[in-house]
């Protein structure tokens, strides 16, 4: 009786439920007219970026704000931040290059760029106003993460996105895939000047393919494999068919050929190899057939074991391709045993409570730990597998 | 603390005529873990104090630790397995030994065949250790070795320390955290371990045979230091800690300067040349020279002059093998003999090792076997 819904009830959720919904398409509109915007930016920056002109951060910038400045109340402070911002980026572009470790020029290039991106994303995707001083918030602990952030993960170090809100940690995911979009596009872009510029000085075109891996040929003892020698591969595999098709039906029996030792003839092999003169009064159509089958199962086999042979040498070799190694705290259980010493002095017969647990700090419960040679890319040799990495082919 | 830790060997001027070998092979430190009583003592005062006395210093220190940790040995394994039975699944650790196992059979064979001569606890413990090294080092050299920053190589370093104190991170620092408890062995060559890698970050050309020395040891005499624990010295050894150690370093030195001889050509297509630039010069040699890749009469009389200095680190690491424990002899012997013979390929090659790679063929490598198993079988013998 306690879970009978009366009228009254029913009217009073039927009403929150009402109007909980139609917060939520209201908020849909205009999350849809910010889709919209954020297309209509994604399009004006692919236009920039056609027109050749240098994905500059003063022109994301511009482009940025000129969409999003209707929509904001505080659009000056976030003119004046914005401005500043890309002026900074203009400043840090040129310094870049003078830095001279590399390692220094990628980690404050992360931060510039997120700092950049994160905060545009932002203006763009929140239009109402109380969500700004939230994500200049988020700015700038991203920041200050980002600063701090290093590849090798150590007992501490999970915790480094901890201190978030879920909020900005969905914004910090969305600005930073965002930009991980926007390099590759760049990537493929000077990879077609690089393969312009270097046609025009004439380099020879074997330099560039050192990124990507050889081909390796599948079957065992065989060249690898380039496009250029896949010709060569056709024509010799063509021509031994043929050749082989011409041996057994014209020349064999032209030359009265009898392939059993001393000239013998079927059913004498047959016979001088001791086995079953069933064997000789096999069809020869059938024979032929056994025969081309069993070499055909068998050279796909080859093939097959070559494939796995070859994608197991292409896994990391430390996680097994997993990218993860079993965290060693909570031995790959994800928690920990929270041990508390029980005194059994003034101990009446009371059973003992079951030991409390709580989440491993090393893994955040997940029980394992990025493998640090494949950096969690489980592949030997990490790179972006990507369509965008060679566009000419 | 890595530079407080190098003791110098020799003193200079015997180094000299030592050190005339070195190839540097950064991406392939020598995991050998060889112990030869090397006698480079008497070392003359120098007022600067050279990469040899630093090393030997680290040396020294070494032996002295393994004197102390004999009395205090009982008591830090019982505090030890305290700490880490809530940490380790036994099940796991054995995947995790597995696992070295598989890493090490997969990037260094003939060491892996090396490590099955060995008894089935020591041979664990080398793969554990060989596993952390190689990780180490593919932080800097493998293929995502651009996202590594300075930072990255100290957090490195703080997993290093967290896992000798019995709080390992992952399954693989697990294996060695407790070949650690098991077996007397040091941090302090690991760290020196890490300090080479930050070297090579910022290092591609060595000035002199010292500072080339420097990095040797850091990379490869770091190695030799590390399994003399393992390995475990004769009980009936009359000859001194630190001449073993010695040898275990001088082992390490000879291993990394063959491979660097034998690696000039690969090297130089990466950009990197692991030849004292004083003595290149002093033979009329350069960098030039090296990356064009010919071989000449000069490049000759260099490379006979290099490995000469090779074979004398090789000999003196031959004089501490045998005041191993008895068990050990035979893949410390066998391994030295097999890197041995490289530098016996670089000369057939006519010293070309810009484009011929010195291969020791897989017969002469099963033929050393016995030979090594039988010197493994002379005990130790009168040490001067």
């Amino acid at each position: 009786m306690n879970l009978g819904l009366n009228d009254r009830h029913l009217r009073q959720s039927t009403t929150v439920g009402v109007s909980v919904f139609s917060l939520l398409i209201g908020f849909e509109a205009c999350s849809g007219k910010n889709r919209g915007q954020i297309q209509t930016q994604g399009v004006e920056m692919k236009r920039l970026m056609k027109s050749g002109t240098e994905l500059s951060p003063s022109t994301i910038v511009d482009g940025g704000f000129q969409r999003c400045h209707r929509r904001t109340r505080r659009f000056d402070l976030f003119e004046s931040r914005m401005v500043s911002l890309s002026r900074v980026l203009a400043v840090s572009y040129t310094v870049k290059p003078s830095i001279p470790c590399k390692t220094c020029y990628l980690s404050s290039r992360f931060v510039q760029k997120s700092k950049l991106n994160s905060k545009w994303r932002s203006m763009a995707t929140e239009p109402d106003s109380s969500s700004f001083a939230p994500s200049i918030d988020s700015d700038y602990s991203a920041d200050k993460i980002t600063a701090g952030f290093c590849i090798i993960e150590g007992p501490e170090t999970v915790q480094d996105f901890a201190n978030m809100e879920l909020q900005e940690i969905q914004d910090n995911i969305r600005s930073r895939r965002s930009k991980i979009f926007l390099q590759m596009e760049e990537v493929r872009r000077l990879r077609i000047q690089q393969r312009i510029k270097s046609a025009e000085l004439g380099i020879l075109k074997e330099e560039q393919e050192n990124e990507l891996p050889n081909f390796p040929s599948f079957i065992p003892f065989l060249p690898p494999l380039t496009s250029a020698n896949l010709k060569v591969y056709y024509a010799t595999c063509y021509s031994l068919i043929a050749g082989i098709i011409l041996f057994g039906g014209l020349i064999a029996p032209t030359l009265e050929l009898k392939l059993g030792l001393g000239g013998t003839s079927y059913a004498d092999f047959i016979s001088s190899m001791h086995l079953p003169m069933q064997l000789s009064e096999v069809d020869p159509i059938v024979a032929s057939f056994s025969g081309g089958a069993v070499g055909v199962i068998s050279a796909l086999m080859v093939v097959e074991i070559n494939n796995v042979k070859q994608q197991e040498h292409k896994r990391c070799k430390y996680c097994l391709g997993t990218g993860y190694l079993a965290c060693a705290r909570c031995s790959n259980t994800g928690s920990l045993v929270l041990i508390e010493p029980v005194s059994t002095v003034h101990g009446r017969d009371l059973p003992l409570s079951t030991p409390k647990t709580e989440r491993c700090s090393n893994c955040s419960g997940s029980g394992k730990v990025m493998c640090p040679t494949c950096l969690c890319t489980g592949m030997a040799m990490a790179s972006e597998h990507d369509p965008r990495i060679d566009p000419f082919d | 603390m890595a530079g407080v830790l190098l003791w110098v060997v020799s003193p200079k001027g015997n180094a000299t005529a030592l050190l005339s070998l070195i190839p540097r092979s950064v991406n392939k430190p020598k995991k050998r873990s060889f112990k030869r009583v090397s006698a480079i003592s008497g070392a003359v005062a120098n007022p600067v104090r050279s990469s040899e006395q630093r090393v030997y210093d680290v040396v020294l220190k070494q032996a002295a630790l393994v004197k102390e940790q004999r009395g205090r040995k009982a008591l830090d394994l019982e505090k030890r397995s305290e700490k880490t039975d809530g940490f380790t699944d036994w099940d796991l650790l054995n995947e995790a030994y597995d696992r070295c196992g598989e890493v090490c059979a997969e990037y260094a064979k003939t060491f892996y065949l090396g490590t099955l001569l060995m008894t089935p606890e020591r041979r664990r413990a080398v793969w554990a250790i060989y596993v952390w090294c190689r990780r180490t080092d593919e932080l800097v050299d493998g293929p995502n070795a651009s996202h590594i920053t300075p930072r990255a190589l100290d957090r490195w370093e703080k997993r290093l320390d967290d896992l000798f104190e019995g709080r390992p991170y992952d399954m693989l620092d697990a294996a060695l955290s407790d070949t650690v408890s098991k077996y007397p062995v040091d941090i302090q060559p690991f760290k020196d371990m890490i300090e080479g890698m930050r070297l090579d970050l910022k290092k591609s050309r060595y000035m002199n045979f010292d500072e080339l020395y420097l990095y040797c040891y850091y990379v490869a005499g770091t190695v030799g230091l590390m399994s003399v624990p393992v390995m475990g010295i004769a009980p009936e050894s009359k000859a001194s800690v630190e001449s073993v150690y010695n040898s275990a370093l001088a082992l390490g030195i000879a291993n990394q300067l063959t491979n660097i001889l034998r690696d000039v050509g690969e090297d130089a297509r990466r950009g990197r040349v692991y030849l004292p630039q004083d003595e290149l010069a002093r033979f009329g040699l350069s960098d030039d020279d090296i990356f064009r890749g010919q071989v000449t009469d000069r490049w000759r009389n260099f490379m006979k002059d290099q490995i000469k200095r090779a074979r004398m680190f090789f000999d003196e690491a031959e004089k501490g093998v045998p005041e191993l424990n008895p068990a050990s002899r035979w893949p410390v012997w066998a391994s030295l003999l097999l890197y041995r013979q490289i530098l016996d390929a670089i000369e057939e090659n006519d010293y070309n090792n810009f484009n011929k790679r010195a291969y020791v063929g897989k017969v002469k490598k099963f033929a050393s076997l016995p030979v090594a198993y039988g010197r493994a079988l002379m005990g130790t013998s009168k040490f001067i």
